[in-house]
Protein backbone atom coordinates (compact mmCIF):
# COMPACT_ATOMS: atom_id res chain seq x y z
CA UNK A 1 0.00 0.00 0.00
CA UNK A 2 1.52 3.20 -1.21
CA UNK A 3 1.21 6.41 0.75
CA UNK A 4 0.81 9.39 -1.52
CA UNK A 5 1.71 12.72 0.07
CA UNK A 6 0.43 15.72 -1.83
CA UNK A 7 -0.33 19.42 -1.91
CA UNK A 8 -2.49 21.19 -4.46
CA UNK A 9 -2.98 24.60 -5.99
CA UNK A 10 -4.17 26.20 -9.23
CA UNK A 11 -3.18 28.95 -11.64
CA UNK A 12 -5.13 30.64 -14.45
CA UNK A 13 -4.48 30.08 -18.15
CA UNK A 14 -2.55 33.33 -18.55
CA UNK A 15 0.03 32.38 -15.94
CA UNK A 16 1.12 29.20 -17.69
CA UNK A 17 4.26 30.45 -19.40
CA UNK A 18 5.45 32.46 -16.43
CA UNK A 19 4.93 29.52 -14.09
CA UNK A 20 6.91 27.21 -16.36
CA UNK A 21 9.71 29.76 -16.61
CA UNK A 22 9.74 30.20 -12.85
CA UNK A 23 9.89 26.49 -12.17
CA UNK A 24 12.60 25.94 -14.76
CA UNK A 25 14.85 28.69 -13.43
CA UNK A 26 14.21 28.00 -9.75
CA UNK A 27 14.68 24.25 -9.81
CA UNK A 28 16.75 23.70 -12.93
CA UNK A 29 14.50 21.04 -14.43
CA UNK A 30 12.65 21.15 -17.71
CA UNK A 31 8.90 20.62 -18.06
CA UNK A 32 7.93 17.26 -19.57
CA UNK A 33 4.60 16.87 -21.29
CA UNK A 34 2.46 13.89 -20.33
CA UNK A 35 -1.08 12.70 -20.80
CA UNK A 36 -3.18 9.89 -19.47
CA UNK A 37 -6.61 8.38 -19.58
CA UNK A 38 -8.35 7.50 -16.34
CA UNK A 39 -11.35 5.23 -16.27
CA UNK A 40 -13.33 5.08 -13.06
CA UNK A 41 -15.38 1.96 -12.36
CA UNK A 42 -18.10 1.48 -9.78
CA UNK A 43 -19.81 -1.65 -8.41
CA UNK A 44 -22.61 -2.78 -10.69
CA UNK A 45 -25.89 -1.63 -9.10
CA UNK A 46 -27.61 -4.72 -10.53
CA UNK A 47 -25.86 -6.81 -7.94
CA UNK A 48 -26.26 -6.99 -4.21
CA UNK A 49 -22.84 -6.38 -2.78
CA UNK A 50 -22.34 -6.73 0.92
CA UNK A 51 -20.34 -4.23 2.92
CA UNK A 52 -18.73 -6.77 5.21
CA UNK A 53 -16.36 -9.61 4.43
CA UNK A 54 -16.31 -13.17 5.86
CA UNK A 55 -14.53 -11.95 8.97
CA UNK A 56 -17.36 -9.47 9.42
CA UNK A 57 -15.05 -6.55 8.86
CA UNK A 58 -16.50 -3.51 7.20
CA UNK A 59 -15.27 -3.16 3.63
CA UNK A 60 -16.61 -0.08 2.01
CA UNK A 61 -17.46 -0.14 -1.65
CA UNK A 62 -15.01 1.96 -3.52
CA UNK A 63 -14.55 2.93 -7.08
CA UNK A 64 -11.63 1.46 -8.95
CA UNK A 65 -9.41 3.66 -11.05
CA UNK A 66 -7.83 2.06 -14.08
CA UNK A 67 -5.56 4.34 -16.03
CA UNK A 68 -2.97 4.32 -18.75
CA UNK A 69 -0.93 6.60 -20.94
CA UNK A 70 -2.69 8.39 -23.77
CA UNK A 71 -0.50 9.00 -26.81
CA UNK A 72 -0.71 12.67 -27.72
CA UNK A 73 -0.40 11.70 -31.37
CA UNK A 74 -4.11 10.94 -31.33
CA UNK A 75 -4.96 14.62 -31.06
CA UNK A 76 -6.42 15.66 -34.41
CA UNK A 77 -4.11 17.78 -36.58
CA UNK A 78 -1.20 17.20 -34.25
CA UNK A 79 1.14 16.46 -37.13
CA UNK A 80 2.00 20.08 -37.79
CA UNK A 81 2.79 20.75 -34.15
CA UNK A 82 5.70 19.89 -31.93
CA UNK A 83 4.74 17.81 -28.95
CA UNK A 84 6.22 19.68 -26.02
CA UNK A 85 5.03 21.94 -23.24
CA UNK A 86 4.05 24.66 -25.74
CA UNK A 87 1.33 22.39 -27.03
CA UNK A 88 -1.02 22.57 -24.07
CA UNK A 89 -2.09 26.23 -24.40
CA UNK A 90 -2.78 25.58 -28.08
CA UNK A 91 -5.26 22.79 -27.46
CA UNK A 92 -8.86 23.67 -28.07
CA UNK A 93 -9.28 23.88 -24.38
CA UNK A 94 -13.03 23.90 -23.88
CA UNK A 95 -13.70 20.71 -25.73
CA UNK A 96 -12.18 17.27 -25.40
CA UNK A 97 -9.06 17.40 -27.56
CA UNK A 98 -9.30 13.75 -28.65
CA UNK A 99 -12.02 11.79 -30.36
CA UNK A 100 -14.20 10.18 -27.70
CA UNK A 101 -14.82 7.11 -29.86
CA UNK A 102 -11.10 6.50 -29.65
CA UNK A 103 -11.35 6.31 -25.86
CA UNK A 104 -14.07 3.66 -26.10
CA UNK A 105 -11.89 1.68 -28.44
CA UNK A 106 -9.04 1.71 -25.98
CA UNK A 107 -11.28 0.30 -23.27
CA UNK A 108 -12.74 -2.29 -25.63
CA UNK A 109 -9.31 -3.21 -26.98
CA UNK A 110 -10.34 -2.55 -30.56
CA UNK A 111 -7.60 -0.25 -31.64
CA UNK A 112 -6.68 -2.30 -34.65
CA UNK A 113 -10.04 -1.65 -36.26
CA UNK A 114 -10.11 1.49 -38.39
CA UNK A 115 -11.68 4.57 -36.91
CA UNK A 116 -13.96 6.70 -39.04
CA UNK A 117 -12.10 9.90 -38.70
CA UNK A 118 -9.52 10.70 -41.28
CA UNK A 119 -7.29 12.27 -38.69
CA UNK A 120 -7.09 9.14 -36.68
CA UNK A 121 -6.99 6.30 -39.15
CA UNK A 122 -3.36 6.64 -39.98
CA UNK A 123 -1.94 6.96 -36.53
CA UNK A 124 0.78 4.46 -35.90
CA UNK A 125 0.64 5.25 -32.23
CA UNK A 126 -2.54 3.19 -31.99
CA UNK A 127 -0.55 0.07 -32.39
CA UNK A 128 2.03 1.13 -29.91
CA UNK A 129 -0.66 1.68 -27.32
CA UNK A 130 -0.40 -1.46 -25.31
CA UNK A 131 -3.02 -3.09 -23.20
CA UNK A 132 -1.17 -2.10 -20.01
CA UNK A 133 -3.19 -0.47 -17.27
CA UNK A 134 -2.58 0.67 -13.73
CA UNK A 135 -5.38 -0.76 -11.57
CA UNK A 136 -5.75 1.08 -8.29
CA UNK A 137 -8.02 1.65 -5.32
CA UNK A 138 -7.55 4.72 -3.16
CA UNK A 139 -8.71 5.28 0.40
CA UNK A 140 -10.06 8.60 1.56
CA UNK A 141 -7.07 10.74 2.66
CA UNK A 142 -6.18 10.52 6.33
CA UNK A 143 -8.13 12.80 8.65
CA UNK A 144 -6.72 15.21 11.19
CA UNK A 145 -6.67 18.98 11.45
CA UNK A 146 -2.98 19.13 12.30
CA UNK A 147 -1.90 17.61 9.00
CA UNK A 148 0.46 19.63 6.91
CA UNK A 149 0.15 17.58 3.72
CA UNK A 150 -2.56 15.35 2.32
CA UNK A 151 -1.85 11.65 2.86
CA UNK A 152 -3.70 9.04 0.85
CA UNK A 153 -3.31 5.25 0.72
CA UNK A 154 -3.28 3.79 -2.78
CA UNK A 155 -3.29 0.08 -3.58
CA UNK A 156 -2.21 -0.63 -7.12
CA UNK A 157 -1.39 -3.48 -9.45
CA UNK A 158 -0.36 -3.43 -13.10
CA UNK A 159 -2.37 -5.14 -15.82
CA UNK A 160 -0.15 -6.34 -18.67
CA UNK A 161 -2.74 -7.76 -21.01
CA UNK A 162 -6.12 -9.40 -21.29
CA UNK A 163 -6.83 -12.76 -22.84
CA UNK A 164 -9.84 -14.78 -23.89
CA UNK A 165 -12.38 -14.44 -26.62
CA UNK A 166 -12.90 -10.75 -27.47
CA UNK A 167 -11.30 -9.91 -24.16
CA UNK A 168 -10.85 -6.32 -23.10
CA UNK A 169 -10.65 -4.25 -19.96
CA UNK A 170 -14.39 -3.60 -19.94
CA UNK A 171 -15.24 -7.30 -20.09
CA UNK A 172 -12.93 -8.18 -17.27
CA UNK A 173 -14.14 -5.35 -15.07
CA UNK A 174 -17.69 -6.55 -15.70
CA UNK A 175 -16.63 -10.01 -14.52
CA UNK A 176 -15.48 -8.34 -11.31
CA UNK A 177 -19.01 -6.85 -11.05
CA UNK A 178 -17.77 -3.38 -11.87
CA UNK A 179 -19.17 -1.07 -14.53
CA UNK A 180 -17.78 2.09 -16.05
CA UNK A 181 -18.71 5.18 -14.05
CA UNK A 182 -16.88 8.02 -15.76
CA UNK A 183 -13.66 8.71 -17.61
CA UNK A 184 -11.39 11.67 -17.96
CA UNK A 185 -8.21 12.57 -19.70
CA UNK A 186 -5.40 14.58 -18.23
CA UNK A 187 -2.87 16.53 -20.25
CA UNK A 188 -0.19 18.45 -18.49
CA UNK A 189 3.47 18.98 -17.80
CA UNK A 190 5.46 17.58 -14.94
CA UNK A 191 8.67 18.58 -13.22
CA UNK A 192 10.88 16.00 -11.59
CA UNK A 193 12.24 17.76 -8.53
CA UNK A 194 14.80 16.53 -6.05
CA UNK A 195 14.01 13.82 -3.52
CA UNK A 196 11.40 12.13 -5.71
CA UNK A 197 9.01 15.06 -5.60
CA UNK A 198 6.93 15.48 -8.73
CA UNK A 199 5.09 18.68 -9.56
CA UNK A 200 2.33 18.39 -12.14
CA UNK A 201 0.50 21.19 -13.89
CA UNK A 202 -2.48 19.89 -15.81
CA UNK A 203 -5.88 20.21 -17.37
CA UNK A 204 -8.68 17.65 -17.13
CA UNK A 205 -11.40 16.90 -19.63
CA UNK A 206 -14.45 14.79 -18.89
CA UNK A 207 -14.91 12.28 -21.69
CA UNK A 208 -18.70 11.99 -21.53
CA UNK A 209 -19.59 15.68 -21.62
CA UNK A 210 -16.43 16.36 -23.66
CA UNK A 211 -15.89 19.52 -21.62
CA UNK A 212 -12.89 20.77 -19.78
CA UNK A 213 -13.33 20.57 -16.03
CA UNK A 214 -10.37 22.83 -15.29
CA UNK A 215 -11.69 25.61 -17.54
CA UNK A 216 -9.62 28.81 -17.56
CA UNK A 217 -6.90 27.33 -15.45
CA UNK A 218 -4.50 24.58 -14.50
CA UNK A 219 -4.38 22.39 -11.46
CA UNK A 220 -1.08 22.05 -9.66
CA UNK A 221 -0.26 18.90 -7.75
CA UNK A 222 3.00 18.37 -5.91
CA UNK A 223 3.44 14.87 -4.55
CA UNK A 224 5.63 11.96 -3.70
CA UNK A 225 4.87 8.29 -3.15
CA UNK A 226 6.20 6.25 -0.25
CA UNK A 227 6.21 2.50 -0.77
CA UNK A 228 5.24 1.38 2.71
CA UNK A 229 2.76 3.05 4.98
CA UNK A 230 4.85 1.82 7.93
CA UNK A 231 7.97 3.61 6.73
CA UNK A 232 7.54 6.65 8.96
CA UNK A 233 11.04 7.97 8.25
CA UNK A 234 10.36 8.11 4.56
CA UNK A 235 6.92 9.61 5.11
CA UNK A 236 8.32 12.34 7.36
CA UNK A 237 11.08 13.06 4.88
CA UNK A 238 8.58 13.27 2.00
CA UNK A 239 6.38 15.57 4.03
CA UNK A 240 9.34 17.81 4.84
CA UNK A 241 10.35 17.99 1.17
CA UNK A 242 6.83 18.99 0.19
CA UNK A 243 6.76 21.64 2.90
CA UNK A 244 10.10 22.98 1.64
CA UNK A 245 8.60 23.27 -1.82
CA UNK A 246 5.55 24.97 -0.35
CA UNK A 247 7.83 27.49 1.36
CA UNK A 248 9.87 28.07 -1.82
CA UNK A 249 6.77 28.88 -3.83
CA UNK A 250 5.08 30.85 -1.05
CA UNK A 251 3.58 34.15 -2.15
CA UNK A 252 3.58 33.03 -5.76
CA UNK A 253 1.62 29.79 -5.66
CA UNK A 254 0.11 28.63 -2.40
CA UNK A 255 0.22 24.86 -2.15
CA UNK A 256 -2.53 23.62 0.14
CA UNK A 257 -4.18 20.47 1.45
CA UNK A 258 -7.41 19.88 -0.45
CA UNK A 259 -10.65 18.93 1.26
CA UNK A 260 -10.27 15.21 1.84
CA UNK A 261 -13.89 14.64 0.85
CA UNK A 262 -13.02 15.76 -2.68
CA UNK A 263 -10.59 12.84 -2.87
CA UNK A 264 -13.03 10.23 -1.58
CA UNK A 265 -13.67 7.41 -4.03
CA UNK A 266 -16.18 5.54 -1.89
CA UNK A 267 -19.68 4.89 -3.10
CA UNK A 268 -22.19 7.09 -1.32
CA UNK B 1 -2.78 -36.49 -11.05
CA UNK B 2 -5.17 -37.75 -8.44
CA UNK B 3 -3.87 -40.96 -6.96
CA UNK B 4 -0.27 -39.85 -6.68
CA UNK B 5 1.79 -39.63 -3.51
CA UNK B 6 4.60 -37.17 -2.80
CA UNK B 7 7.05 -39.92 -3.77
CA UNK B 8 5.57 -40.16 -7.26
CA UNK B 9 7.59 -37.12 -8.24
CA UNK B 10 10.82 -38.99 -7.51
CA UNK B 11 9.60 -42.07 -9.38
CA UNK B 12 8.66 -39.93 -12.34
CA UNK B 13 12.02 -38.18 -12.32
CA UNK B 14 13.82 -41.52 -12.19
CA UNK B 15 11.79 -42.76 -15.11
CA UNK B 16 12.57 -39.82 -17.38
CA UNK B 17 16.11 -39.24 -16.14
CA UNK B 18 17.72 -41.29 -18.88
CA UNK B 19 16.60 -38.84 -21.54
CA UNK B 20 17.34 -35.56 -19.76
CA UNK B 21 19.94 -33.39 -21.46
CA UNK B 22 19.80 -30.26 -19.32
CA UNK B 23 18.30 -29.03 -16.10
CA UNK B 24 16.61 -25.68 -16.17
CA UNK B 25 15.50 -23.15 -13.61
CA UNK B 26 13.33 -23.75 -10.58
CA UNK B 27 9.81 -22.47 -10.47
CA UNK B 28 6.85 -22.16 -8.17
CA UNK B 29 3.13 -21.72 -8.40
CA UNK B 30 0.25 -20.54 -6.27
CA UNK B 31 -3.29 -21.31 -7.24
CA UNK B 32 -6.18 -19.59 -5.53
CA UNK B 33 -9.88 -19.77 -6.11
CA UNK B 34 -12.24 -17.07 -4.95
CA UNK B 35 -15.97 -17.38 -4.81
CA UNK B 36 -18.00 -14.25 -5.10
CA UNK B 37 -20.63 -13.45 -2.55
CA UNK B 38 -22.29 -11.08 -4.93
CA UNK B 39 -25.87 -11.84 -5.90
CA UNK B 40 -27.78 -10.56 -8.83
CA UNK B 41 -30.69 -8.43 -7.69
CA UNK B 42 -33.89 -10.36 -8.25
CA UNK B 43 -36.26 -8.80 -10.68
CA UNK B 44 -39.68 -9.57 -9.22
CA UNK B 45 -41.78 -8.62 -12.20
CA UNK B 46 -41.37 -11.60 -14.49
CA UNK B 47 -39.63 -14.41 -12.73
CA UNK B 48 -40.98 -17.92 -12.86
CA UNK B 49 -39.43 -20.52 -10.59
CA UNK B 50 -37.71 -22.34 -13.44
CA UNK B 51 -36.03 -19.12 -14.42
CA UNK B 52 -34.76 -18.76 -10.91
CA UNK B 53 -33.29 -22.22 -10.90
CA UNK B 54 -31.59 -21.59 -14.17
CA UNK B 55 -30.19 -18.38 -12.84
CA UNK B 56 -28.96 -20.15 -9.76
CA UNK B 57 -27.12 -22.73 -11.82
CA UNK B 58 -25.79 -20.03 -14.03
CA UNK B 59 -24.39 -18.05 -11.14
CA UNK B 60 -22.88 -21.13 -9.47
CA UNK B 61 -20.87 -21.77 -12.54
CA UNK B 62 -19.89 -18.20 -13.11
CA UNK B 63 -18.98 -16.81 -9.75
CA UNK B 64 -15.58 -18.37 -9.34
CA UNK B 65 -12.47 -16.35 -9.91
CA UNK B 66 -9.20 -18.19 -10.36
CA UNK B 67 -5.87 -16.66 -9.59
CA UNK B 68 -2.53 -18.14 -10.56
CA UNK B 69 0.62 -16.57 -9.25
CA UNK B 70 3.96 -17.19 -10.94
CA UNK B 71 6.41 -15.74 -8.41
CA UNK B 72 9.50 -16.22 -10.59
CA UNK B 73 8.02 -14.23 -13.41
CA UNK B 74 6.45 -11.72 -11.01
CA UNK B 75 3.22 -12.26 -12.84
CA UNK B 76 -0.25 -13.24 -11.87
CA UNK B 77 -3.16 -14.38 -14.02
CA UNK B 78 -6.80 -13.92 -13.06
CA UNK B 79 -9.39 -15.95 -14.92
CA UNK B 80 -13.14 -15.72 -14.71
CA UNK B 81 -15.53 -17.06 -17.32
CA UNK B 82 -12.71 -17.57 -19.78
CA UNK B 83 -11.71 -13.93 -19.61
CA UNK B 84 -8.23 -13.47 -18.21
CA UNK B 85 -5.90 -10.67 -17.26
CA UNK B 86 -2.20 -10.82 -16.60
CA UNK B 87 -0.94 -8.56 -13.86
CA UNK B 88 2.49 -7.83 -12.50
CA UNK B 89 4.13 -6.37 -9.46
CA UNK B 90 7.21 -5.24 -11.30
CA UNK B 91 7.58 -2.18 -13.44
CA UNK B 92 10.62 -3.72 -15.09
CA UNK B 93 8.89 -6.91 -16.02
CA UNK B 94 8.91 -6.14 -19.72
CA UNK B 95 12.55 -5.19 -19.93
CA UNK B 96 13.48 -8.50 -21.48
CA UNK B 97 10.60 -8.12 -23.87
CA UNK B 98 12.11 -6.93 -27.10
CA UNK B 99 8.80 -6.28 -28.77
CA UNK B 100 8.52 -2.47 -28.80
CA UNK B 101 4.75 -2.68 -29.10
CA UNK B 102 4.29 -4.22 -25.73
CA UNK B 103 7.29 -2.98 -23.79
CA UNK B 104 5.53 -0.12 -22.14
CA UNK B 105 4.98 -0.74 -18.47
CA UNK B 106 7.31 2.16 -17.77
CA UNK B 107 5.03 4.40 -19.76
CA UNK B 108 2.47 4.09 -17.01
CA UNK B 109 4.88 5.95 -14.74
CA UNK B 110 6.00 8.39 -17.42
CA UNK B 111 2.39 9.35 -17.99
CA UNK B 112 1.69 9.72 -14.26
CA UNK B 113 -0.81 6.86 -14.40
CA UNK B 114 0.91 4.77 -11.79
CA UNK B 115 1.77 5.37 -8.14
CA UNK B 116 5.16 3.64 -8.61
CA UNK B 117 4.91 0.64 -6.29
CA UNK B 118 2.50 -1.99 -7.63
CA UNK B 119 1.60 -5.04 -5.57
CA UNK B 120 -0.07 -8.34 -6.34
CA UNK B 121 -3.64 -8.43 -7.54
CA UNK B 122 -4.28 -11.08 -4.86
CA UNK B 123 -3.54 -8.42 -2.25
CA UNK B 124 -6.16 -6.17 -3.76
CA UNK B 125 -8.78 -8.88 -4.04
CA UNK B 126 -8.25 -10.26 -0.56
CA UNK B 127 -8.15 -6.82 1.08
CA UNK B 128 -9.90 -4.11 -0.83
CA UNK B 129 -12.43 -6.37 -2.51
CA UNK B 130 -12.87 -8.90 0.29
CA UNK B 131 -16.51 -7.91 0.58
CA UNK B 132 -17.02 -9.42 -2.88
CA UNK B 133 -14.61 -12.33 -2.95
CA UNK B 134 -13.97 -15.15 -0.48
CA UNK B 135 -10.85 -17.21 -0.92
CA UNK B 136 -11.86 -20.86 -1.05
CA UNK B 137 -8.66 -22.71 -1.64
CA UNK B 138 -4.96 -22.20 -1.96
CA UNK B 139 -2.79 -24.76 -3.65
CA UNK B 140 0.92 -24.17 -3.56
CA UNK B 141 3.72 -25.73 -5.50
CA UNK B 142 7.16 -24.77 -4.27
CA UNK B 143 10.55 -25.92 -5.49
CA UNK B 144 9.31 -27.00 -8.88
CA UNK B 145 11.90 -28.41 -11.24
CA UNK B 146 12.25 -28.19 -14.96
CA UNK B 147 14.39 -30.02 -17.47
CA UNK B 148 14.74 -30.59 -21.17
CA UNK B 149 14.77 -34.02 -22.75
CA UNK B 150 16.48 -35.39 -25.84
CA UNK B 151 13.26 -35.02 -27.76
CA UNK B 152 13.25 -31.27 -27.22
CA UNK B 153 10.54 -31.38 -24.63
CA UNK B 154 10.53 -29.01 -21.67
CA UNK B 155 9.16 -30.81 -18.64
CA UNK B 156 8.20 -28.94 -15.51
CA UNK B 157 7.06 -30.90 -12.53
CA UNK B 158 6.12 -30.03 -9.01
CA UNK B 159 4.35 -31.47 -5.99
CA UNK B 160 1.29 -29.49 -5.02
CA UNK B 161 0.06 -28.96 -1.49
CA UNK B 162 -3.09 -27.38 -0.12
CA UNK B 163 -3.78 -26.61 3.52
CA UNK B 164 -5.06 -30.18 3.90
CA UNK B 165 -1.84 -31.72 2.72
CA UNK B 166 -0.57 -33.27 -0.48
CA UNK B 167 -2.74 -32.46 -3.43
CA UNK B 168 -1.05 -34.05 -6.40
CA UNK B 169 1.76 -34.00 -8.88
CA UNK B 170 1.69 -31.39 -11.58
CA UNK B 171 3.52 -31.96 -14.84
CA UNK B 172 3.70 -29.31 -17.52
CA UNK B 173 4.95 -30.24 -20.98
CA UNK B 174 6.07 -27.70 -23.50
CA UNK B 175 8.27 -27.61 -26.50
CA UNK B 176 11.69 -26.36 -25.53
CA UNK B 177 12.79 -23.01 -26.96
CA UNK B 178 14.73 -23.50 -30.23
CA UNK B 179 18.06 -22.41 -28.72
CA UNK B 180 18.42 -25.51 -26.58
CA UNK B 181 16.24 -27.78 -28.62
CA UNK B 182 18.36 -30.67 -29.86
CA UNK B 183 15.51 -32.12 -31.84
CA UNK B 184 15.51 -30.97 -35.45
CA UNK B 185 11.99 -30.84 -36.67
CA UNK B 186 11.63 -32.73 -39.90
CA UNK B 187 8.04 -33.63 -39.34
CA UNK B 188 5.22 -31.37 -38.32
CA UNK B 189 6.02 -29.93 -34.90
CA UNK B 190 2.58 -30.45 -33.57
CA UNK B 191 2.54 -34.16 -34.22
CA UNK B 192 6.02 -34.47 -32.77
CA UNK B 193 4.76 -32.83 -29.60
CA UNK B 194 1.82 -35.23 -29.51
CA UNK B 195 4.24 -38.15 -29.70
CA UNK B 196 6.31 -36.69 -26.89
CA UNK B 197 3.24 -36.29 -24.73
CA UNK B 198 2.32 -39.90 -25.42
CA UNK B 199 5.80 -40.99 -24.34
CA UNK B 200 5.35 -39.22 -21.04
CA UNK B 201 1.95 -40.81 -20.55
CA UNK B 202 3.53 -44.21 -21.18
CA UNK B 203 6.16 -43.43 -18.58
CA UNK B 204 3.42 -42.55 -16.12
CA UNK B 205 1.72 -45.84 -16.85
CA UNK B 206 4.89 -47.77 -16.10
CA UNK B 207 5.15 -46.17 -12.68
CA UNK B 208 1.56 -47.07 -11.99
CA UNK B 209 -0.23 -43.77 -12.52
CA UNK B 210 -3.52 -44.35 -14.25
CA UNK B 211 -5.70 -41.43 -13.24
CA UNK B 212 -4.76 -38.00 -14.35
CA UNK B 213 -6.30 -34.90 -15.84
CA UNK B 214 -4.84 -33.31 -18.91
CA UNK B 215 -5.61 -30.05 -20.65
CA UNK B 216 -4.31 -28.42 -23.78
CA UNK B 217 -7.07 -25.87 -24.16
CA UNK B 218 -6.54 -22.24 -24.92
CA UNK B 219 -8.59 -19.21 -24.00
CA UNK B 220 -8.76 -17.90 -27.54
CA UNK B 221 -10.06 -20.82 -29.52
CA UNK B 222 -8.46 -19.34 -32.59
CA UNK B 223 -5.10 -17.97 -31.61
CA UNK B 224 -2.77 -20.78 -30.63
CA UNK B 225 -0.19 -21.73 -33.19
CA UNK B 226 1.53 -25.01 -32.36
CA UNK B 227 4.99 -23.55 -32.22
CA UNK B 228 3.78 -20.57 -30.24
CA UNK B 229 6.58 -18.42 -31.51
CA UNK B 230 4.56 -15.39 -32.49
CA UNK B 231 2.20 -15.39 -29.59
CA UNK B 232 2.49 -12.70 -26.95
CA UNK B 233 4.17 -14.15 -23.87
CA UNK B 234 1.44 -12.75 -21.66
CA UNK B 235 -1.30 -14.38 -23.71
CA UNK B 236 0.67 -17.61 -23.59
CA UNK B 237 0.82 -17.31 -19.82
CA UNK B 238 -2.96 -16.88 -19.73
CA UNK B 239 -3.38 -20.05 -21.77
CA UNK B 240 -1.05 -21.89 -19.44
CA UNK B 241 -2.98 -20.58 -16.46
CA UNK B 242 -6.21 -21.70 -18.05
CA UNK B 243 -4.78 -25.19 -18.51
CA UNK B 244 -3.77 -25.22 -14.85
CA UNK B 245 -7.29 -24.19 -13.89
CA UNK B 246 -8.77 -27.02 -15.94
CA UNK B 247 -6.50 -29.53 -14.30
CA UNK B 248 -6.49 -28.23 -10.74
CA UNK B 249 -10.06 -27.15 -10.20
Amino acid sequence: MVQQLSLFSAIDDGSYNLFLATMTTSFGTAPIIYSNLSTIWKPDPNYEISTVNVKNQLVEQTRIKVSKELPLEVIPNIDDKIIDYNLIPQLNTDNLPVDHTFIDKIIDNQLDTPINNNNLVEHKSFNTTSNNWAFSISDIPAAGSTRKVSMQTITESIILNTSGKDSCLRKFMNELYYILDYQYITIGVKFHLKHNIILELYKIWDVKSRKQITKNGYLIKAYTNVNKSTDLDQINRGEQQLLNLQRDLQGYVDLKIPDRKSMDSRMQ
Amino acid sequence: MDKATPATLTEFKDAVSSSIISIESNWALEFRTYRSQVKKKVNNNNNSSTNKEEEQNESDRNNVLYSLAFPQRKKNVLIKNKIAIVTTTSLDVDNENTNPNTNSVRRLIDSCSSAWYPETIDNIISNKLSNMWIQRQLIKGDAGESFITQDGLLIKCCNLFSSFGFKGLLIELKEAPPANNAHTATIDDNSHFTICVKTILDILKTIGIKTYKMSNDTLNEDAMSPTGSNIDENIELCNLAYQYVNVLD
